[in-house]
């Protein structure tokens, strides 16, 4: 009875150690939230899909810099002075505005500090935003759409023969 | 496995806190809230032109901005000065911007003097009080016991500070720095009847004999003149130009040297004289320069007669037959050039020093010629003894005939205490400061008005020398203000506006920035064409204006009243028996006079000479070191007439037997968590010496006396982690 | 390894006729890196944290004393006695010949740096701090190295990136002096000067054929990127 006890004990215990450890192995999970609710429901179903506006014409960095941009407060007011400016989320937008407020917009895509990704190089190579950003202009709420992980890196970069060189991307 | 297994529990932490918390661990992507200037992309870094005011020299700088941070200061490479080249402390000025113990906003003291307790008050309550302390003075009619304490200022900022003070009816400003170029103003003016800085062309030099100019370090413009030595030794194909130095102790500059000649302290000007005696005696003089510049070689020949080889070599302590190879060498390559520096000017002979070894440059006919020496094109109205004046205000101060002192600097660090300065400035009854950091002049003030970094200011910086086309560099700041601070010259323009009347009526302009843009709009004059803030970009986005006018219309030639120098032997203070060792005090390559302090990278540079970093020494030759029982480390006592210190002692094999030398720029009382208590300030020993009871800014006449303390010097130096190679081992 | 190949070799020439000890290149190695700032105690253990050093010599004794400067940073070897040593390849041989080390793979076993013989490699055996606002100046291109990690001159890559970038936008590849690490842009006497080895009309590339040109303990055979030219004449005119 009591050795049955200890064994059941002793078995309770490997198990769970074996998960802790398995778990361990495959750390660091990401535990970023693939698609958070941001502060104004913007959709990109509208903006790109039915009204067909092209990604740099509001992401006007991505083919000239490292980061992509987000057009400035003033830049979306700019517009919705005129476009709908009744809807509810438009008047959050204008709120903000007239706060003097940045909107703090919830990051989706993000890379850890050690990793230098230019989104210049990646335009000017012809590849698609939807190649890493999935199809935004489908979607209301924008859903990461792939596992940022190094493997999934290379493995791109292997297939159109783009330097894999570790500083390349590590500095 | 450490560092992993670090993380992956700071990474379960983290996923435990998230899932108790329920809070997104995605991070935030903050917008702009307008766009950007034109030209700015997010993401990538942005270049600003601007000029750099840490020393004289005025070199012109780039400064690499990211996300509205100042990241890194280079050289502009459009600046004739630097071309795009930069010294250390330059670069280290974005720390000046970032030093966390940074002046934030305006303090009035509230403690004892140089205890450190401050107020803070705003700007209108530190306005206010120097407004009604100058006020009071007006009232009183007692405008000139208002005293205005600077370096020496130029282009713009000069012309407030003396605008400001003429307005208000007080004479009493002081533009005053330990290392400033007087002496070679006032040895210009007796020389060649104008008191213009030198031009030294070092890049097209064949032979360069510098007695004591360590333009490596700091002698006037050490980038142009790095850069210019770079090109003299590897700059062309079939030249290889040769340097001698004369000076007791091996500078930095000096160990570029291919002969370094140790002469005794203060005999560098009778060195030159007995060089150019032999020059004469052997005619190897250029007898067309000597006609140019009304001079005749049998005249100069007897009256140099007293100087012969012998005597020469006796009063330096080198051998005959090295000068007399130095003066052929130097005869014979064409174009040599001789330069002197402030180790020959801080003595009681230097004047005269300094105008012999001029006398040099004349005899092989190397003024106006390439390779030679050149007027500079910069403004000739620098000061030209300043330290008469500077002990002058003494005089006032003590005779309690100032009432308000305004400081813009660090006067109590940098000025010798032998001069009575800090004593007599603490009778003062009303002191303000400007300075960004609660530096030595700072504690003692009553009220602190924090000046803008460098790197947030406007401003107009004409370098000291080192061109010879005009050239004005401009400031801009880089950031927005990151305190509550103020431009030194804004804040005269308030203090004016202030006091109304006159005051007022002097200063027509808003801001300075506009006083800035009509100045150089004058400058510019009708050739900028149409619409100046066009012009006035271009000049940002270029650093400056820069003419190519290559000093037209200014030449050096002898002065006909000139006399012949006559440095006489120097004369120390200190009896010998008591104090046998010379004491020569030099700027350190990272602190100059002691600015460069509070900056932690100057701190960790570890010094070129000595590798010793975050501290300063006393440096003495081996066989003295052996005399005294030293060796490398101790603690050692330097004591002299003046006063005593205790510091470390480092075995320094380039130095005189009977010299010891400590660098400038420690010691400081406030001035940042970096700067505070470290290390020491040999201005203390330093003594005050005079030629006809008139002091002289001899501050290499000093003797002293070296006694070991204990074993526990506390040095810390930088060299190879693994031991020193050995030379031949690696081949140099 | 998959077999890289580039058209850039880099290399350095390190000329010390011009050299004058300045030590402009080493503030502005630490600016542009993110070196972390040491105190004294930290470097009275030896555990300076600059990626560029300047070693001083004396030679002889007084008077007839002489100084030589030696500026020693990663001489980037095509042998390098730190790459094979490290257990998880941190620590590794860039295909345009240059010794790259990935901070975010390093687990600090020190092993590269004991084994160079040039001791470039610094480690950081403490957290360096920045005191606010300090932290603004630290340059976004590059990490910043936590505790635990070993560090090393890149002959900044953070530059060499930046301009290829600039090169391929405009279809062409980076021209001689184009880019610069900052030691060698902000040397006053010029003494530094990289560039593409590969490129034999390269500036640097000519300075290093130069009959005054010796590598830095030539007798390992670490092969290194950097051309050090003796001073000319120094002990004679």
């Amino acid at each position: 009875m009591k050795l049955s006890w200890l064994i059941g004990a002793l078995a309770v215990v490997a198990v769970a150690l074996f998960v802790v450890l398995a778990w361990m192995y495959i750390l660091p999970m990401d535990l970023r939230d693939r698609s958070p609710v941001q502060p104004i429901a913007f959709s990109h179903k509208v903006h790109a899909g039915t009204n067909g506006i092209q990604c740099l014409f509001c992401h006007s960095s991505a083919s000239k810099s490292p980061v992509a941009s987000i057009p400035a407060v003033a830049e979306c007011r700019a517009c919705h002075l005129f476009i709908a400016p009744d809807a509810p989320e438009i008047k959050k937008l204008m709120g903000y505005w007239d706060r003097k407020e940045p909107i703090p917009w919830v990051r989706v895509y993000s890379l850890p500090d050690f990793v230098y990704f230019p989104h210049m190089m990646h335009v000017r190579a012809g590849l698609g935003c939807a190649r890493c950003h999935g199809v935004v202009a489908t979607m209301d709420r924008i859903t990461r759409s792939v596992k940022l992980k190094m493997g999934w890196c290379l493995d791109c970069h292997r297939k159109h023969k783009a330097s894999i060189d570790c500083w390349t991307c590590h500095i | 496995m450490k560092r992993r297994t670090f993380l992956q529990l700071g990474t379960m932490t983290a996923a435990a806190s998230w899932l108790s918390g329920c809070r997104s661990a995605n991070e935030k992507l903050i917008p702009y809230l307008t766009p950007p200037d034109e030209g700015v992309t997010p993401g990538m870094a942005v270049y600003y032109a601007s000029s750099c005011r840490f020393c004289p020299a005025g070199c012109g700088i780039l400064v690499r901005v990211s996300e509205g941070r100042a990241k890194k200061i280079e050289g502009n490479p459009a600046h004739p000065l630097n071309r795009g080249k930069l010294c250390a402390r330059g670069q280290a000025v974005v720390q000046e911007l970032y030093h966390p113990d940074r002046v934030t906003q305006p303090l009035k003291r509230s403690g004892p003097r140089g205890s450190g307790q401050f107020t803070r008050i705003s700007w209108e309550e530190g306005l206010a009080l120097l407004t009604e302390q100058l006020g009071k003075l007006q009232r009183e009619r007692a405008t000139d016991r208002l005293a205005l304490v600077t370096p020496p200022l130029r282009g713009t900022l000069a012309e407030l500070a003396a605008g400001f003070m003429r307005s208000f009816g007080s004479p009493r400003h002081l533009s005053y720095e330990l290392l400033g170029p007087d002496w070679l103003r006032t040895a210009a003016r007796r020389s060649f009847g104008q008191p213009s800085l030198p031009y030294y062309d070092i890049a097209e030099t064949r032979y360069l004999l510098s007695f004591g100019a360590d333009f490596v370090e700091y002698h006037l413009s050490p980038v142009q003149y790095g850069f210019a030595f770079g090109r003299m030794r590897q700059g062309r194909d079939t030249v290889r130009g040769h340097f001698t130095y004369v000076g007791g102790r091996m500078s930095l500059t000096a160990a570029s040297a291919d002969r370094w000649m140790a002469a005794r302290p203060g005999s560098e000007g009778m060195l030159a004289l007995g060089i150019a005696r032999l020059i004469l005696a052997e005619s190897l003089f250029d007898a067309g320069s000597l006609t140019a510049n009304g001079l005749r070689a049998d005249d100069l020949l007897r009256r140099l007669e007293a100087y012969d080889l012998d005597r020469v070599a006796h009063l330096s302590g080198l051998r005959q037959d090295v000068i007399a190879e130095v003066a052929r060498e130097f005869a014979t390559t064409r174009p040599a050039l001789a330069m002197a520096g402030e180790p020959v000017a801080f003595q009681t002979n230097g004047p005269d020093a300094v105008r012999a070894v001029q006398l040099l440059n004349v005899l092989v006919g190397n003024l106006n010629r390439p390779g030679g020496i050149y007027p500079d094109a910069g403004e000739t109205t620098g000061p030209e003894d300043s330290f008469a004046e500077l002990l002058s205000l003494v005089d006032r101060m003590l005779g309690d005939r100032i009432s308000v002192v305004m400081v813009h600097g660090d006067p109590v660090h940098a000025v010798p205490p032998a001069t009575g300065f800090q004593e007599a400035l603490a009778r003062v009854p009303f002191i303000a400061s400007f300075s960004s950091l609660l530096d030595d002049t700072a504690l003692q003030a009553d009220l602190v008005l924090p000046d803008h970094a460098a790197l947030e200011s406007w401003g107009d910086v004409i370098p000291l020398a080192g061109t010879r086309e005009p050239v004005i560099g401009l400031m801009q700041p880089v950031v927005t203000p990151l305190y509550d601070t103020r431009q030194f010259p804004e804040v005269l323009m308030a203090t004016a506006r202030g006091l109304g009347g006159t005051m007022a009526a002097a200063f027509p302009y808003q801001s300075y920035l506009e006083m800035l843009k009509s100045s150089i709009k004058k400058r510019v004059g009708p050739a900028g064409g149409g619409d100046f803030e066009v012009v006035w970009v271009d000049l940002l986005r270029q650093g400056g204006l820069f003419k190519a006018n290559n000093g037209q219309g200014k030449s050096l030639r002898w002065a006909a009243g000139a006399t012949l120098p006559d440095p006489g032997e120097p004369r120390f203070a200190g009896d010998e028996k008591q104090f046998p060792l010379h004491l020569q005090v030099y700027p350190s390559t990272a602190f100059l006079d002691g600015r460069g302090a509070p900056l932690p990278w100057l701190q960790q540079l570890p010094d070129p000479m000595t590798t010793v970093v975050w501290d300063s020494w006393v440096e003495l030759n081996p066989e003295t070191a052996v005399w005294l029982g030293i060796s490398f480390g101790d603690l050692v006592e330097v004591t002299s007439p003046q006063g005593s210190l205790r510091l470390p002692a480092v075995i320094y094999p380039g130095i005189r037997p009977d010299t010891v030398a400590i660098p400038l720029g420690q010691g400081h009382h406030g001035g940042g968590r970096y700067a505070k208590g470290r290390g020491a300030n040999p201005l203390a020993l330093v003594a005050l010496m005079g030629i006809n009871r008139e002091p002289q800014p001899a501050w290499n006449a000093t003797m002293v006396r070296v006694t070991r303390i204990s074993e526990k010097g506390e040095l810390v130096t930088a060299g190879n982690p693994q031991g020193s190679y050995r030379s031949e081992l690696i081949e140099i | 390894m998959e077999k890289m190949t580039s058209p850039y070799r880099w290399g350095m020439v390190v000329d010390l006729d011009r050299c004058t000890g300045c030590g402009a290149c080493v503030v502005a190695c630490q600016a542009e890196n993110n070196v972390g700032i040491c105190g004294k105690r930290e470097i009275a253990e030896g555990r300076d944290m600059h990626w560029l050093r300047i070693e001083r010599f004396w030679v002889g004794e007084y008077p007839n004393v002489r100084v030589r400067f030696l500026p020693v940073l990663c001489q980037h070897c095509h042998d390098a006695p730190c790459e094979p040593v490290c257990p998880v390849y941190a620590s590794y041989h860039n295909p345009e010949g240059l010794n790259g080390q990935v901070y975010n793979r390093c687990v600090g076993t020190r092993y590269c740096g004991n084994n160079c013989p040039y001791a470039v490699r610094v480690f950081n055996f403490y957290s360096h701090e920045w005191p606010k606002p300090l932290d603004n100046q630290l340059s976004p291109d590059i990490t910043v190295r936590p505790r635990g990690v070993m560090e090393k001159c890149t002959f900044c890559i953070q530059r060499i990136r930046r301009a290829r970038e600039d090169a391929e936008g405009e279809g062409r590849k980076i021209r001689d002096g184009e880019v610069q690490p900052a030691c060698a842009q902000t040397c006053p006497t010029e003494a530094l000067v990289f560039g593409n080895l590969a490129d034999p009309r390269s500036r640097a590339a000519r300075l290093s054929r130069s009959p005054r040109g010796f590598r830095l303990l030539e007798h390992l055979g670490t092969h290194p990127s950097i051309t050090y030219l003796k001073g000319g004449g120094r002990e004679h005119v």
